[in-house]
């Protein structure tokens, strides 16, 4: 692998151990990959918040990272790290873990990670330009800013997130080339797609056809934010990708490529799959977190009605979207009718007691919910949803 | 009689390290398939199940699987209770992140490694990539 001067130097530790540390694990990884050379990147955005993930040891390495005198070279933003770190307590998480977690994103803090805690960081927190080179984990996010902004990043691990983001480098492979960002397989889409949810089962259908290939999909592309998530969230929960092209006229240079064609049929087996259990107490919304417009909907929609009692509302943003809506009102009458609004949080990395099935608008959840904690879900439109826990 | 095989891989992850091999014919994730705890395979599904990984030289064709692997990699290196080394016929990312945060020598690109390397062989990898198999052979095989 070819280096650069300073990337020699970061090598050869005269930018201190824990630059040296991280150019060493991106060597590796280009290695592994058949890297020629590193590339600068933009941002970085880091997994491997959540204390329930990378555990004390995690929290070990990072506590060190910072005694070695790291710190981010280029703009860095978290993942959720599970928990809402001013309202945990009504998350039911104990004291003891909510601890570990502070010291976790303490540690990401002095490292110049902002913790901004949220799995949709384009939205506006770390927004990329089209033709950026990135170095995200997060997959879902990865497969959004690819697919939807164009722009580059590799779908990478917490670690290789966080080793950039140290470096403000990363291997130059895989999706950060033109020649790697072709499609390599077809799908032709016989049905229509229209909500946030259906692009959602169309991702995880997609996701689950390609495997570790790009698919170029053919079918009306997303148009809301909302839909976007809900087909990255699908597509990274059941495929390997970093990346999807979606459009309805895809030009010849697609013609012979091996061609899957999926109709209305497959859609509603993915959708049956995962809605088995009508009967929940808790509905989920927010996976990825949801933008600004869903969440100004669902205050409409709820309007003066109440939550039953004995039934739950949990709805996930990120911190900064949590203060805007704040300021709106749109928060407090949220809470009027009992949601619970929580910032930081993901329900799927964080130790959340659940009793019962899940009610969910997002295929991801449901998936997660099932295969990581063994969960019964229920996944339905949001009114859907919503009917069975209004007074 | 005594039988040494000398094999030339590729160092991902430098060092020098040796122990008994442990060897399994399928993918590993770390996350899920091994006790972050004690280092026991957990995976019901894996030809190692119930195994150790305790100071062994695994070899493996290759790891798969999600990203927290390298944390657990991390983890059982704190807790003294990782491989001395990883050999794989093709390192992947989660695997080479994990080894070189915890210091665990990681050798790739040699082919067929799971297939040459023997249960209980005595395996020494050094910092060049090589690896040096001994294995104790009865006389009629």
């Amino acid at each position: 692998m070819r280096l650069t001067e300073v990337e020699r130097a970061m090598l050869d530790g005269e930018m201190g151990e824990a630059t040296q540390l991280a150019m060493r694990l991106l060597v590796g990884i280009g290695k592994v990959e058949n890297a020629t050379r590193m590339i600068s990147i933009s941002s970085a955005h880091i997994s491997g918040v959540s204390y329930q993930n990378i555990g004390d040891e995690g929290l070990e390495f990072l506590e060190e990272l910072v005694e070695m005198g790291g710190r981010v070279r280029v703009p860095t933003t978290l993942n959720p790290c599970g928990i809402d770190m001013t309202r945990w307590r009504s998350m039911r998480i104990d004291e003891e873990y909510f601890e570990g977690q502070k010291r976790v994103l303490n540690a990401y803090v002095k490292l110049g990670a902002t913790p901004t805690c949220t799995c949709t960081p384009y939205l506006l927190e770390n927004i990329p330009a089209k033709g950026e080179h990135l170095a995200w984990a997060e997959s879902s996010a990865v497969i959004y800013v690819n697919s939807f902004i164009g722009a580059y990043t590799n779908r990478e691990g917490g670690l290789s997130a966080l080793a950039a983001a140290l470096t403000g480098r990363t291997p130059y492979y895989g999706l950060h080339l033109d020649s790697q960002r072709r499609p390599q397989i077809l799908i032709n889409v016989e049905a229509e797609v229209s909500s946030p949810l259906e692009y959602g089962l169309l991702g995880y259908v997609a996701g689950a056809i390609s495997g570790s290939k790009i698919p170029a999909i053919r079918v009306n592309p997303p148009r809301r934010i909302s839909e976007k998530k809900q087909f990255a969230g699908g597509f990274s929960a059941s495929g390997s990708s970093g990346m999807a092209i979606l459009s309805p006229n895809l030009t010849s240079e697609f013609e012979g490529l091996e061609t899957v064609d999926i109709g209305v049929e497959e859609l509603k087996r993915v959708r049956e799959l995962f809605a088995p259990n009508k009967d929940y107490d808790i509905v989920f919304m927010g996976c990825p977190h949801l933008d600004a417009s869903e969440v100004r909907e669902l205050a409409a929609f709820l309007r003066d009605r109440r939550i039953a009692r004995g039934k739950e509302v949990w709805v996930a943003v990120s911190r900064r979207l949590f203060k805007i809506l704040k300021d709106e009102g749109v928060i407090d009458r949220l809470r009027k009718s009992g949601v619970k609004v929580f910032a930081d949080a993901c329900l799927v990395v964080a130790p959340v007691a659940l009793r019962g099935a899940v009610g969910t608008d997002a295929i991801k959840t449901a998936h997660y919910l099932r295969s990581l904690k063994g969960v019964e879900v229920a996944l339905a439109e949001p009114w859907e949803l919503l009917a069975g826990v209004l007074e | 009689m005594k039988v040494k095989v000398v094999l030339r891989g590729r160092p991902i992850s430098s060092g020098e390290a040796t122990g008994r091999a442990l060897v399994s014919r399928m993918r590993i994730s770390f996350f899920g398939d091994v006790d972050r705890t004690t280092g026991r395979v957990i995976n019901r599904d894996l030809d190692i199940y119930g195994r150790s990984l305790k100071d062994v030289v695994f070899v493996a064709p290759g790891g798969r699987g999600s990203t927290v692997g390298a944390w657990i990699l991390y983890a059982l290196k704190r807790r003294g209770v990782a491989p001395a080394a990883i050999i794989l016929e093709k390192a992947d990312t989660v695997v080479t992140s994990g080894c070189i945060i915890a210091g665990i020598p990681l050798v790739d690109s040699i082919p067929r490694a799971h297939e040459i390397i023997r249960e209980g062989d005595l395996v020494k990898v050094f910092e060049d990539g090589r690896v040096v198999v001994r294995r104790e052979v009865g006389i009629l095989g």
